[in-house]
């Protein structure tokens, strides 16, 4: 026997652990975990039996989207996917984060900037736009909004910076030489529900805010089972169905989200380091010769910030 | 109200005990990550469990522990293999962080490349001090697997570090020699 070595691995594995020390309120997040990977499970499974019964046209649908025989929906598969969801969505990793997340709006949306975000669907003052792309900086809330027509023409660009709790919001509309800036309250985080059945989508802002925040929350209410795998965007990505908001694409490496569909709009994601050049993208600079104009009304409930909605 | 109570309970055990038990966890699992993930876990079946458990719940934690520890990395390889299966034809591998090594030091690095079993005994035998009989009630098996698994698992150390201190001597950072191995 080599005392050496012992010896070594002792005072290897002592130095390596010096530093570690166990956080204040595992056992509560313990408790927590357990009892929502019951209600994971449990849902799972009933989502399981669910498809079970419906039979062979969801079989038949999925067989035909991935090509290969149907595997029945996995409880344990499942709730470890969407563990690593959560994970990767998690504040701690995504504040050093830029979000990019595009959505597109079907043929004939009309949508524009408004003092707390962007307002529309059919507005008379608004602009015929046919993708919006919100840039975000997860860690601290500042987000700009830029709308495009289908053809990639820019539309107009609104950015929200937040300081002191209120945020400031400047606004370029491209397409008629425009800008404007305006104050709008800071409005309350609305608590997230359990699990969105309504026709709006409601995104706080702030930690765990966005995005990260609105799909960890709906994951948590434990209807998505992984259906399979589907190139989205180039990637071999994973996909989670059965919620009740849409379907989610997530990278089969990083566990992000790549696309999500929201009744009839999608929404394609990006996450990029917060590098300075990636910073530089939530800027909006005024170009000459612009006119400044009085700021359109501010939505009607600045508390509840409705990032987009739908009605089914 | 009794599951308040247990976690209460639970907590204050912890801010005694809880340190030494996610040391154990990080060098079990090989990242301080991990280390948590595998502790929380153990946590959960705790929890679980709590009712029937009699005095100090140390024992039956660190036992889940160690018996997590093997099983975690087989489940992992299993789910790993299902993903691949779902995206049919694709040879990619799935990325798992889990397998990363935040720890530097040589020799706890190179006890990740163990496997899940020899490590765990290893870590038994050699960080928690335990004896032979110790280590195999522990870990569930008979004192002649412990000692084949330590065995075994020293001698792919020595030879993980030999190689490993072959390739630092030709940068002049050689810490542990083959010398010191022989």
């Amino acid at each position: 026997m080599n005392m050496d070595l012992e010896d070594q691995l002792r005072l290897d594995m002592e130095r390596a652990t010096r530093d570690v020390r166990v956080p204040h309120g595992l056992a509560i997040k313990a408790d927590r975990h357990r009892r929502k990977r019951q209600r994971t499970v449990r849902m799972a499974t009933a989502a399981a039996t669910a498809t079970a019964l419906v039979g062979g046209v969801a079989i038949a649908g999925v067989a035909g989207a991935f090509g290969e025989a149907p595997t029945s929906p996995n409880a344990k598969l499942t709730a470890y996917v969407i563990g690593r969801v959560q994970r990767a969505l998690a504040p701690a990793k995504v504040d050093d984060m830029v979000g990019a997340v595009r959505t597109t709006y079907p043929p004939g949306t009309t949508i524009g900037p408004v003092p707390g975000g962007l307002s529309g669907m059919g507005g008379a003052s608004h602009w015929s736009v046919g993708y919006v792309v919100v840039w975000a900086d997860q860690g601290t809330g500042v987000s700009k909004f830029a709308g495009y027509t289908s053809g990639g023409q820019h539309v107009f660009d609104a950015e929200i910076s937040r300081a002191n709790g209120a945020a400031t919001e400047t606004a370029v509309i491209y397409r008629d030489s425009t800008w404007w800036t305006a104050t709008v309250p800071r409005p309350p985080a609305p608590p997230l529900a359990d699990c969105i059945r309504g026709n709006a989508v409601y995104l706080r802002p702030g930690p765990d805010g966005g995005w990260p925040g609105f799909i960890r929350s709906q994951l948590a209410c434990g209807a998505y089972t992984v259906a399979g795998h589907q190139v989205v965007g180039g990637v071999d990505t994973i996909k989670l169905t059965g919620g009740p908001w849409g379907t989610l694409w997530v990278n089969p490496a990083s566990y992000l989200p790549v696309q999500v569909n929201f009744g009839p709009q999608h929404m394609t994601f990006q996450w990029l380091p917060a590098t300075p050049v990636n910073l530089a993208q939530l800027n909006v600079s005024v170009p000459a010769g612009f006119q400044q104009v009085q700021p359109p009304p501010p939505r009607p409930n600045p508390g509840t910030p409705a990032t987009f909605s739908w009605t089914r | 109200m009794h599951a308040d109570r247990a976690v209460a309970d639970l907590e204050l055990f912890l801010a005694e005990r809880g340190d030494l038990l996610l040391r154990t966890a990080v060098l079990l699992a090989g990242s301080r990550e991990a280390g948590e993930d595998l502790l929380q876990t153990a946590l959960e079946r705790l929890l679980k469990r709590w009712t029937t458990i009699e005095g100090s719940p140390e024992g039956y934690l660190r036992r889940t522990l160690y018996h997590l520890a093997a099983d975690r990395w087989r489940q992992q390889a299993a789910l790993h293999r299902q993903l691949r299966l779902l995206r049919a034809g694709d040879a990619a591998t799935v990325a798992d962080p889990m397998a990363e090594v935040e720890l530097r030091d040589s020799l706890v690095r190179l006890l990740m490349q163990l496997p899940p079993r020899q490590r765990a005994v290893i870590v038994a035998r050699y960080w928690e001090q335990l004896s032979e009989a110790e280590s195999a009630q522990l870990l569930g098996c008979s004192i002649g697997t412990v000692k084949s698994a330590t065995a075994r698992g020293l001698q792919r150390l020595r030879e993980l570090s030999g190689s490993s201190a072959r390739g630092q001597e030709d940068g002049g950072q050689a810490r542990i020699s083959k010398e010191r191995m022989a």
